[in-house]
């Protein structure tokens, strides 16, 4: 298994790579890349900032469930930092003997990540910058004391 | 009192600091130590209302009795993927 936050630019092949083997007949693949639009604004770039060393106890947490429940193995990267438009954020391999579960799987880490893993991103546009909170952006960031 | 340590993390690092030590009685809580952090950053007054607390990295509750040497975090929710 591969659970981990890293700065560096994040590729699939490696990722792949570690989740093949002769018994797992299905590998699906997750990629969630930097958009240039949110809420209707043109975005520029995204930061991501994370709570590291929790961040990674908790992908790990979600990649272990998710081995157990669907048989399977999973390789994920976050990236922190950073991301120019096009560029993955997040990335996601999973292998399971047959194709539903492998679907499933990569399903639910993503989805589990999404909702649990310390990590925030900031969109940065043309004329400004907010974090995001949830499915929303957080009020105005704080003012220096 | 115990020590513990407080890491500021997401839009809470925006402070100015990532690491606040503080001293909090016994049988402290998180919420206590928002209490004591935000008395000494104002701007954090909002700390209570939106984040989470974690203690040495785990999701807890606020009324979590701490012990020396614990890492507290408050986490806003996140936004990854």
């Amino acid at each position: 298994m591969i659970a981990e936050i890293t700065a560096q630019p994040i590729t699939l092949d490696p990722l792949i790579a570690h989740v093949e083997r002769p018994e797992a007949g299905a590998v699906v693949t997750f990629a969630g890349n930097v958009r240039n639009h949110s809420r209707g604004r043109r975005v520029e770039y995204l930061e991501y900032d994370a709570y590291v060393p929790m961040a990674e106890r908790k992908l790990r947490e979600i990649a272990e469930e998710a081995e157990r429940r669907w048989e399977c193995r999973v390789a994920v990267r976050h990236r922190t930092g950073r991301l120019e438009i096009g560029e993955p954020s997040v990335l996601i391999a999973v292998s399971c003997a047959h194709r539903a579960a492998a679907f499933d799987a990569c399903r639910y880490v993503i989805d589990t990540l999404k909702q649990t893993v310390p990590i925030w991103k900031k969109e940065v546009w043309e004329d400004g910058e907010v974090w995001i909170e949830g499915e929303g952006e957080a009020p105005a960031s704080v003012c220096p004391p | 009192m115990i020590r513990i340590t407080v890491e500021l993390v997401g839009r809470a690092a925006e402070a100015g600091e990532k690491t606040v030590p503080l001293e909090v009685p016994d049988g402290a809580t998180p919420a206590d130590a928002a209490e004591r952090l935000v008395s000494r950053f104002p701007a954090l007054d909002w700390l209570r209302r939106v984040t989470r607390p974690a203690v040495n990295l785990e999701y807890t509750t606020w009324d979590h009795a701490l012990r020396d040497g614990d890492e507290v975090a408050f986490i806003p929710p996140v936004s990854g993927g």
